[in-house]
């Protein structure tokens, strides 16, 4: 315990690491939660230049039209000029010379969608979704002599499973930032102090201590257990406070399941000390594998946008095992049922990267 | 100029005995851009063909016709190219797919959906949506939407004879000859209006985009230049902390004793450090020219562009080690840094995106500047498009080396160096 307890003081008496462990996990968390908002398809808005270049009922019908769907229009009269600049809409609808004439002589007609450098491919997809909507129902309405909305036969009730009314961003961006966070502190700072005390003798004075080789072991693994703990801590409670997420319905499975992962960080840092003979090179070593087990793990961007085979590979990294697991807790409402297998392999990890810091950490002193 | 060449080059000698500090700065831009090719891939199609397929489980409660119908349409060669479906029998087994198998959205065919369109009435789709996902659902629904507007434009073409036309499906009704007569001319007429505007629909709708290379947006050269910033920033504070390293071994002071001036060792140092972010920034590129297949533009902006590039990374790092004490204060607030300005600088969100007031600060970054001048020349950009970002690096780079050796100088005069 004592080791443990001067472990977290050496840790948290390091300015940066009070940075990396408490203050950059807020920043990172406000700045890309603010980028990763999901909006429901009714809510979202998508801005449109319309440039008419006739005006005529038809071309009015349709800009109606899309004005019904989830567009914010900006129409350009023949006529007049089209806005430029920064706050002009990124995609750009032209509706040519001869567009009723040709949907009244049933010939074909093309409209032009112009996107603009820099547009956001989600919203041009469902810009391009909401005008085949509009398309569709300017020409059967034509067809039909009238489609109206309200008159629709079928409609879509759609919710998000797991009974949450609309998950926010933040529910993929505090998990991942946690997930990625611990492990900086744990994997990169753990390493480099233990290789640092490593070279500078330290480990082996201790070793000459009446202190069994097992305490030295548990008491180096304990003390980044516990600065991660803190680190888990503080991220609850900023998340509860200020971002006012819901950790789920189960505190025991959360509570095990961040266990099960602190410890596998831990072990795994442990591990990283014993394979680098210079602090740099364990920390520089140590935040490139953070990263990219984060990466890939689904912590900086939803698994779903993954191919197939890489979500089904990153299920070798205890990152994608630790998100998988926040994810049925948080997302779907789990309890520790859901979770035991994402503890148990967890756990595994921890047992085997343990094992194997005790084996070269024994040979060492 | 001679004397700062040697001193230029017997650092470098030195430096680069060990270059494995140099190649982990290296390796956390090569780590990140390797993530981000392994997900949303390289594979020289634009964002929309590179996009990942949308997963969607469906479960079809009614027997009827119609939503056999639409339950099969799922199955054909169009949709399978950017969906994937699969059929639950029942709706816990269509949520087991979307808890386990983490498909995007759960499409519910309720029962009697064909029997309710058929008469005239109004009915649903129920789509329960992924809640550990973000992207995927909003699309998923939005496909859902179009699917019932189809089904809607079919009920309203069929309009009275939905019922006659449910009775064909029934038992043996299609050997009922007259009543499908019947049918068959009640409806052809409404068939072929319908027809000849939407099957397929007379407007059609052209796609342009106003990149600058015309070949569309290409992830990877949108964010692998932002990556080159970051790791080139992190290089050059690595390079310029062997300033203090030197201070604390005491070199430094045996180098300002011989009868060169300090400011010609300062300059070489800082010379030293600029052909290692310039030999760093050759290296990240002609990886992101091989793996990633970025095409960097017309190479004299490009040497410019580097040039200048090179000279603000090394003058933000001069600067910022004239200003702190230690190595350890170098470290703590160069990693600091260089994260917030990428943040800010719009290495992983496009400023565009960003707020007024974040977007403004942004440009107070070297990041945004330098990302700026990659990414217009790696999507096709020349002179005209590069020039505002190479003045602004231009006056960055040079005021900052300046007032880095100033300060440095002031330092060392004041013995503190």
């Amino acid at each position: 315990m004592a080791l443990a307890r001067e472990d977290l003081r050496l840790t948290l008496r390091e300015r940066s690491s009070i940075f990396w462990i408490f203050i950059a996990p807020f920043l990172w968390v406000a700045f890309f939660g603010t980028f990763n908002r999901p909006q429901d398809p009714a809510q979202l808005k998508i801005a449109l230049s319309v440039i008419e270049q006739e005006d005529t009922p038809m071309a009015e019908r349709l800009v109606q039209g899309l004005e019904a769907e989830n567009f914010r229009i900006t129409v350009v009269k023949p006529g007049q000029t089209v806005a430029t600049g920064d706050d002009a809409p990124p995609r750009t609808l032209t509706i040519p010379a001869g567009f009723g004439e040709a949907i009244a002589q049933r010939r074909k007609v093309s409209l032009e969608l112009r996107e603009a450098r820099g547009a956001s491919p989600d919203g041009t997809f469902a810009a391009r979704i909401a005008l085949h909507r509009a398309i569709v129902r300017l020409l059967g309405a034509e067809a039909m002599d009238g489609f109206d909305p309200a008159q629709d036969a079928v409609t879509v009730a759609a919710s998000w499973g797991g009974g949450r009314q609309m998950p926010s961003g933040r529910y993929q961006t505090i998990p991942g930032n946690l997930v990625m966070f611990v492990l900086i502190a744990t994997v990169t700072y753990g390493a480099a102090l233990l290789a640092s005390e490593r070279r500078q003798g330290i480990l082996r004075r201790l070793a000459v201590s009446p202190m069994r080789r097992w305490e030295l072991i548990a008491g180096k693994a304990l003390g980044r257990i516990a600065v991660a703990l803190v680190q888990v801590g503080v991220f609850v409670l900023m998340s509860l406070t200020i971002f006012r997420i819901e950790w789920g319905s189960s505190p025991i499975g959360l509570a095990l399941l961040v266990l099960a992962f602190v410890c596998a960080a831990a072990a795994i840092g442990m591990l990283g000390g014993t394979l680098f003979s210079s602090p740099d090179a364990a920390s520089g070593v140590g935040i490139v594998v953070v990263l990219a087990m984060s990466a890939l793990g689904g912590c900086w961007w939803p698994s779903e946008v993954m191919p197939g085979w890489l979500r089904q590979a990153s299920f070798i990294f205890p990152t994608a095992w630790a998100m998988n697991g926040l994810h049925e807790l948080l997302s779907w409402g789990g309890g520790v049922r859901e979770v035991r297998l994402h503890c148990l392999v967890l756990a595994l990890y921890a047992a085997c990267a343990g094992a194997l810091a005790t084996y070269r950490l024994g040979r060492a002193t | 100029m001679g004397t700062i060449l040697v001193l230029t080059r017997k650092d470098l000698r030195r430096r680069l005995s060990d270059p494995a500090a140099l190649l982990l700065n290296l390796a956390i831009p090569l780590a990140i851009a390797g993530a981000m090719a392994l997900t949303f891939g390289h594979r020289g199609g634009s964002a929309e063909q590179n996009a990942p397929k949308l997963r969607l489980a469906v479960v079809n409660l009614d027997t009827g016709v119609v939503a056999e119908m639409l339950a099969g349409a799922t199955q054909n060669d169009q949709a399978a190219r950017h969906m994937e479906i699969a059929q639950a029998a029942t709706r816990e087994e269509g949520l087991a797919l979307l808890r386990d198998k983490e498909y995007a959205a759960l499409l519910i065919i309720p029962k009697g959906f064909g029997e309710t369109v058929l008469r005239g009435g109004r009915t649903r789709f129920e789509l329960i949506k992924n809640p550990a996902q973000n992207l995927m659902p909003i699309a998923a629904q939005q496909i859902a939407e179009v699917a019932a507007l189809y089904v809607s434009g079919a009920a309203r073409l069929i309009g009275e004879d939905g019922p006659r036309l449910q009775r064909l499906f029934q038992d043996d009704g299609w050997r009922d000859t007259p009543a499908l007569t019947s049918l068959v001319s009640s409806l052809s007429g409404r068939v072929q209006r319908v027809g000849a505007l939407l099957l397929p629909p007379l407007i059609e709708v052209s796609e342009k985009k106003d990149e600058v290379g015309a070949e569309g947006f290409d992830f990877m050269s949108w964010m692998y230049p932002g990556m080159v910033v970051m790791g080139l920033i992190f290089t050059g504070m690595s390079q310029m902390k062997d300033l203090l390293r030197e201070k604390d071994a005491g070199t430094l002071r045996r180098q300002f004793a011989a009868p060169v001036g300090a400011a010609t060792v300062l300059v070489s140092k800082i010379l030293a450090s600029g052909v290692i972010v310039a030999a760093a920034l050759a290296i990240l590129m002609s990886i992101g020219s091989i793996a990633l297949g970025i095409h960097w533009g017309a190479p004299l902006p490009l040497a410019a562009a580097s040039i200048l590039l090179v000279l603000a990374v090394t003058g933000f790092a001069a600067l910022l080690f004239a200003v702190v004490r230690t190595e350890r204060q170098g470290d703590a607030f160069g990693g600091i840094l260089t994260m917030v300005m990428s943040l800010l600088g719009g290495a992983f969100v496009p400023v565009e995106i960003m707020p007024d007031w974040m977007s403004r600060l942004a440009r107070v970054t070297v990041n945004f500047w330098g990302n700026g001048a990659l990414r217009t020349l790696a999507t096709g950009g020349g002179w005209a498009e590069v020039a505002p970002y190479l003045r602004v690096l231009a006056v960055l780079g040079f005021s900052m080396t300046l007032i880095g050796v100033g300060l440095l100088h002031r330092r060392h005069a004041r013995g503190a160096l």
